[in-house]
């Protein structure tokens, strides 16, 4: 029974050595006793997101050390979780119900009909982008084409970029080394399996009077080019898109559009500004009407997910519930669509966290669950900061 | 002569109505000299318990405890100290956070070197607890004499001179935050802590050596050693 | 020089004794104003000639002893009437009428107020009980007597409007005023002018563009929860006119609402107050959809099965809409959108 114990100030001195308040070996003792208690052990799938079920909430799986290094070497996954790859050893998610909710609906989607758009929503550090993580995994085994955006909001963040005025799309405005990053890392996810369908474009493209891509030519050219002609890489964004629509709708492959914080597209503000100095709205830069064109439901044999953020607003007290984020105007963009909740951690997940954490000794001292569940309200990325010192 | 001043200043505070007002004399307190300091931590207790001698504490009165000693799952008497130490201008929330992002950065490089580490005997060695590497930091660091300058003969002599535990700690917090604070202005405090905390526990490093050279001081000073007395 | 001396003494001596007999009249003045005992002991010392009299100028010989004023009888102060008071007394008679609170005229071990040192103070010289308005008039015998008494006076409720709801029914339009009695040299209070008219404005005939057209007219005047309308009228400097004025913009209101104008063709979508999917572009991408999934189906005419399932989205799209984001709406959003796309 835990009493107020006192002890008079000057007999600290008198105390029995091991109370002594410099000393440490109280502490030292009392962390010898927890470090006794058994470390607990994880919870793990050996299985890779493909045969993902209910049965493995709250187990960990591992990403492989391969598809780290090749699909996910330019990004797709959060900077943040990027550092723990290395403390941790490996590269785990959590298994958790949304995911497996949307998992099973991309299973179950028939691919014959239009795309069906998934929205993710929650409060942030619930692991929305972590989901996304988890969806690239599976999406990328099972063969589908990803066009991934990791963060909207980096287009338009920076200020000194300085937009450029389109020549194929006038009004519009062009961010040619955005696009040309994106390529790359586009590039670096889906070469190969652009190499195995032997993916072609429909028509010839006239870029300039030299500079033209013939018809019937292979995508990764077109892909090339916009790398290689940092110019013309906004129109080879919308025009690869345009192409991977009709090869999914010709049945020659699948595509899987993912958007993490897609209502920044909606926003009445960015940093941006064009020549005359003026200020960019989101949705004048090509890349923006790109997208909202991939998102259309006007092709086949694909699907689009897409995570909305409470970041990507500047109000006081934002919800986080789609329409309030995305607006009518995004609303009618992405509608109809299906909204899943990316909820605070269940008990039982916590404490499957917390397990996780005491493997991979992210956790030295075990304990004191009652008080980080209180403290972090069981929100995964607040559990982990609080961990991040113990 | 600073007893005299105390006492002068006493008086002048018992006509004055804010005493919190005035910082110079910390030691005034609220609490007659019955209440006893609180016990936060529970395993303190436990020893006072078996010990015993919680049993003349039970009926006495306790002073309310302060909001920085509890009994939290992080609480430890030495980062409570540490983070006192570290604070400046008041500022206990920075200086707790950085300690935090310091201790973060402890167990990412330690854990990192397990990992690498393939001979199991040596990576049973390695600490990767932050906090023990923080105690025993501390304890390598704690020097055993000073130098005192005191004036004898009309000249000034830099005399040996034991110090007590709690002087110590002190010298040994103060050198590793200066460690730390001794870096380019491009990196963080936390992450050079890190480093200069993970060294002094293996009994290297800056603060180790500034210790050694202290002690080395000493020795070559104890001529000196008998204008301790007189 | 010696007789100058001599002269000068005697002199003295006549001018001395003359003075002491002044001296001595006025003791005596003062002396029988005192009382006659005195007065003889001081002829007494005059008439003895061997005795040098001493003038007395504190008049310490003549202090008379401290007397007490007598105190002022006390008042006589009755006990309470409570004491007295027989136990079957109609009360309506010993406080007929609202009064400041009496202790001895209220029978109550009544008390009020806070006391640091014990219980809080009883009825007595208690200023807060007098402070605070009391009900003792209005106990329920009272009411019932004035209600006895005034019974009289009244007709029987008429027949047919039993319940709240009849009444709404056959009396529509409530039309609230208030009559003031005014305590000044006119009896007119300019309150008393004011007329409060409110209904329901779904007992008015009306279809979707009027209702629409109305509410934009009323704005504010209309509360949504209750579907009432309120409209207060005071510009005019009498009652009745104000109550004419008050059915007159409602006549007009009404007709008003009716009209429609050209301008009125105008109107966007953006100027809608709530969501209509049928105007809105969502209506014609859900259709899309349906037709890109299952082609056979005709855009005009859904077959029953499609039906139902865009009706069903229709409806919480509208309701996400109009009502806001919630666990409910969104819940029921998602369910619409899997049975659509699903």
């Amino acid at each position: 029974m835990p009493t107020l114990i006192l002890r008079p100030l000057k007999k600290i001195w008198a105390l029995p050595t091991q109370m002594r308040l410099f000393s440490s070996e109280a502490t030292a003792a009392a962390v010898a006793n927890n470090v006794q208690r058994k470390r607990a052990v994880a919870l793990r799938t050996p299985a890779d997101p493909l045969s993902h079920t209910e049965k493995d909430i709250g187990h960990s799986y591992t990403i492989p050390e391969s598809i780290l290094s090749s699909f996910f070497s330019l990004g797709g996954i959060p900077k943040t979780y990027a550092e723990n790859i290395k403390t941790f050893n490996e590269a785990a998610i959590m298994i958790r119900p949304h995911t497996i909710e949307l998992l099973n609906y991309l299973r179950k989607a028939n691919y014959a009909h239009p795309p069906i758009r998934y929205v993710l929503y929650g409060k942030p550090g619930c692991g929305k982008t972590m989901t996304i993580t988890h969806v690239l995994h599976f999406a990328h085994l099972s063969g589908f084409i990803v066009a991934h955006i990791p963060w909207v909001w980096n287009w338009y963040r920076r200020s000194r970029i300085q937009a450029v005025s389109s020549e194929s799309k006038p009004g519009l405005v062009n961010l040619p080394i955005e696009a040309m990053t994106w390529l790359k890392y586009f590039l670096s996810q889906n070469e190969e399996i652009i190499i195995k369908s032997n993916l072609r474009t429909s028509k010839e493209y006239v870029w300039s009077p030299r500079e033209t891509t013939p018809a019937d030519s292979p995508l990764i050219e077109l892909i090339q080019h916009g790398i290689g002609r940092v110019k013309y890489a906004c129109d080879v964004v919308d025009v690869l898109i345009d192409e991977l629509k009709l090869n999914s709708t010709n049945n020659r492959c699948k595509m899987m559009i993912v958007i993490d914080g897609f209502n920044a597209f909606f926003l009445p503000f960015s940093n941006l500004k064009k020549e005359d100095k003026s200020r960019v709205i989101p949705d004048q830069v090509t890349l923006a009407q790109t997208f909202f064109k991939a998102v259309q439901p006007d092709w086949c044999n694909g699907a689009v997910v897409v995570t909305v953020d409470q970041f990507n607003t500047r109000d006081e007290q934002p919800q986080e519930t789609p329409l309030y984020l995305l607006k009518k105007r995004g609303l009618e963009v992405i509608d109809p669509f299906i909204p899943i909740e990316v909820p605070y951690l269940s008990t039982y997940e916590f404490h499957c966290l917390l397990d996780y954490y005491e493997d991979r000794l992210w956790i030295q001292r075990p304990g004191a669950r009652e008080e980080l569940e209180f403290l972090s309200v069981k929100n995964p990325y607040e559990l982990f900061k609080l961990c991040a010192p113990l | 002569m600073s007893s005299l001043i105390l006492k002068l200043q006493f008086q002048l505070l018992k006509s004055c109505n804010n005493l919190w007002t005035i910082g110079q004399i910390s030691k005034y307190s609220q609490y007659s000299k019955q209440y006893v300091n609180p016990v936060p931590t529970k395993q303190d207790q436990q020893l006072l318990e078996e010990s015993g001698e919680i049993k003349p504490l039970k009926f006495l009165p306790i002073k309310a405890a302060c909001n920085n000693e509890n009994s939290l799952y992080n609480y430890d008497p030495v980062v409570r100290k540490f983070h006192n130490f570290l604070m400046r201008g008041g500022n206990k929330d920075l200086a707790r956070s950085l300690l935090d992002k310091a201790f973060e950065n402890v167990k990412r490089m330690q854990l990192a070197r397990y990992h690498k580490e393939t001979d199991p005997e040596e990576k049973a060695k390695i600490i990767t607890d932050p906090l023990k590497i923080l105690h025993k930091a501390v304890e390598n660091c704690k020097p055993l004499l000073v130098l005192i300058s005191v004036k004898r003969g009309g000249a000034y002599y830099q005399v040996p001179m034991p110090i007590r535990e709690t002087t110590a700690t002190f010298y040994s917090m103060n050198w590793l935050i200066e460690a730390g604070s001794d870096k380019a202005r491009t990196s963080r405090w936390h992450d050079r802590m890190a480093i200069e905390l993970i060294d002094a526990s293996e009994n290297k490093g800056r603060v180790i050596k500034r210790k050694q050279d202290l002690h080395k001081q000493c020795e070559a000073n104890r001529a000196y050693a008998h204008y301790r007395w007189g | 020089m010696l007789h100058l001396n001599r002269s000068l003494d005697v002199c003295n001596k006549v001018l001395y004794q003359q003075l002491t007999k002044l001296r001595f009249i006025s003791t005596t003045a003062c002396i029988f104003t005192n009382g006659p005992s005195t007065g003889s002991k001081n002829e007494q010392s005059f008439n003895d000639d061997d005795e040098f009299r001493v003038l007395d100028l504190k008049r310490i010989q003549q202090k008379q002893p401290f007397q007490r004023r007598p105190m002022r009888p006390k008042a006589v102060v009755p006990p309470p009437r409570t004491q007295k008071m027989a136990e079957d007394q109609v009360w309506s008679d010993v406080w007929p009428g609202p009064r400041t609170f009496h202790p001895a005229v209220v029978p109550l071990p009544v008390r009020q107020g806070r006391n640091r040192h014990g219980p809080s103070p009883d009825k007595f010289g208690n200023a807060e009980l007098m402070k605070i308005p009391n009900f003792l008039h209005l106990t329920p015998p009272a009411i019932k007597k004035h209600c006895d008494a005034l019974k009289k006076f009244c007709t029987p409720w008429p027949a047919g409007l039993e319940t709240d709801e009849k009444c709404e029914q056959h009396f529509p339009i409530d039309v609230i005023t208030t009559d003031y009695c005014h305590s000044s040299p006119t009896i007119r209070d300019p309150l008393a002018r004011i007329v409060t008219m409110r209904f329901k404005l779904g007992r008015l005939p009306m279809d979707r563009h009027s209702r629409d057209k109305f509410l934009r007219l009323v704005r504010d005047r209309h509360d949504v929860d209750t579907d009432t309308v309120t409209i207060v009228t005071d510009r005019c400097p009498l009652k009745t006119q104000n109550y004419q004025y008050a059915h007159y913009l409602l006549t007009a209101l009404f007709h008003e609402s009716w009209n429609f104008e050209e301008w009125e063709k105008e109107k966007l979508e953006t100027d809608m107050e709530y969501y209509d999917w049928d105007l809105n572009p969502s209506k014609s991408k859900v259709v899309k959809i349906v037709k890109a999934i299952d082609p056979s189906v005709d855009e005009e005419n859904l077959p029953e099965e499609w039906k139902s399932k865009v009706d069903n989205y229709r409806e919480a799209l509208t309701q996400l809409f109009n009502k806001g984001e919630n666990t409910d709406t969104l819940q029921n959003y998602k369910d619409a959108s899997l049975k659509l796309l699903f």
